[in-house]
């Protein structure tokens, strides 16, 4: 899937581990490694409640590029 | 504009035209090897199963200190993964919750077998030809039967151990895995991501059965049509199907059901 995201660089920002991140959203660590790897494509609400975590919109953190698009 | 839909005719026309060939010369090939060897087979197989029955308590003793050794290694090194879990840095927790996965399923799998295998071998001696034959194997088969009742107790064992260190490492899952509900409570602990692992597997674990079920079927209807090995074997393969085609699509109707009432 054409999913692309900044979950690291905001996460970094932060200055938070994966772990508390996961914490914070309510899911595990692992789930937020396999987003970060762009494994796992989340859920609109978790998609949701990471950018209201990372103070940023959905889009900041996601970026959706069709096939071809530049 | 042409569509697919008469080419899956033709293929699934084909292919059954091809199955009827290869069975019929399957069929004949066998017919004729069994008419010429098949004594000799079935001889084969009466001796091999004559001489598990007479084995029985010295097979289960090995697989009940193999299952324990098992069990313990694996045990053992789902510890050790577990303990260094917590403190463990992003990458170096992604490389352990990998090792912890690959441990897991070699656990449940060891752990699985040693049930199988159990079963199987007590079930050699599990008839009544065989314990009225004489005293010695009534007397072999007690013993026999309390090495089964330590194997399958220590298996148990195993498994809730397997949970409890799983657990160990993620505290959030929170399922008991004596009670009747721990599958459902396990699932309801998981998130997202975790849950469309399982729904994946076992999905795959579907389509495995879907194809597996149709060859055991067809394999013990040759087997009764050769050896007479008895319908009971047929009508528990067909059982199985249809209890797993039905608890599919049963399961699907009712997900499609909840959705159509919450409107």
């Amino acid at each position: 899937m054409p999913l692309f995201n900044h979950l690291k660089e905001y996460r970094s920002r932060l200055g938070i581990n994966q772990t508390e991140l996961g914490k914070l959203a309510g899911v595990s660590r692992q789930t937020i490694s396999l987003i970060e790897r762009g494994d796992y494509s989340p859920s609109v609400t978790l998609a949701l409640k990471l950018a209201k975590i990372c103070q940023v919109t959905v889009e900041d953190i996601f970026v959706y590029e069709e096939d071809g698009e530049e | 504009m042409k569509t697919g839909k008469s080419n899956s005719y033709v293929k699934i026309g084909l292919y059954l035209l091809g199955g009827a060939l290869v069975g019929g010369v399957l069929g004949a090939g066998a017919y004729m090897f069994l008419d010429n060897w098949g004594q000799g087979l079935e001889g084969t197989a009466s001796q091999l199963y004559s001489g598990l029955q007479a084995l029985i308590l010295p097979v289960l003793a090995v697989l009940l200190v193999l299952s324990v050794l098992a069990g313990e290694i694996t045990c053992g090194k789902l510890k050790k993964i577990e303990t260094q879990l917590p403190d463990a840095e992003d990458e170096e927790s992604d490389r352990l919750e990998y090792e912890e996965e690959k441990w897991g399923a070699l656990s449940m799998n060891l752990n699985v077998l040693s049930q199988v295998l159990c079963i199987i071998i007590l079930a050699a001696g599990y008839s009544s030809n065989y314990l009225a034959s004489s005293e010695a194997a009534r007397g072999g088969f007690l013993y026999a039967c309390i090495v089964f009742i330590l194997c399958m107790v220590y298996d148990s064992i195993w498994q809730i151990r397997s949970v409890k260190l799983v657990q160990l490492g993620h505290p959030e899952k929170k399922a008991d895995p004596s009670t009747r509900n721990f599958q459902k409570k396990w699932l309801e602990s998981c998130d997202e991501a975790e849950r469309e692992v399982i729904y994946r597997s076992s999905y795959k674990a579907y389509i495995m059965i879907g194809r597996l079920v149709p060859v055991l079927l067809v394999l013990t209807m040759l087997a009764n049509l050769f050896f007479n090995t008895g319908m009971l074997a047929v009508v528990m393969v067909a059982v199985i199907w249809l209890a797993v085609t039905l608890t599919y699509t049963r399961s699907c109707v009712a997900l499609k059901e909840e959705k159509a009432l919450m409107k």
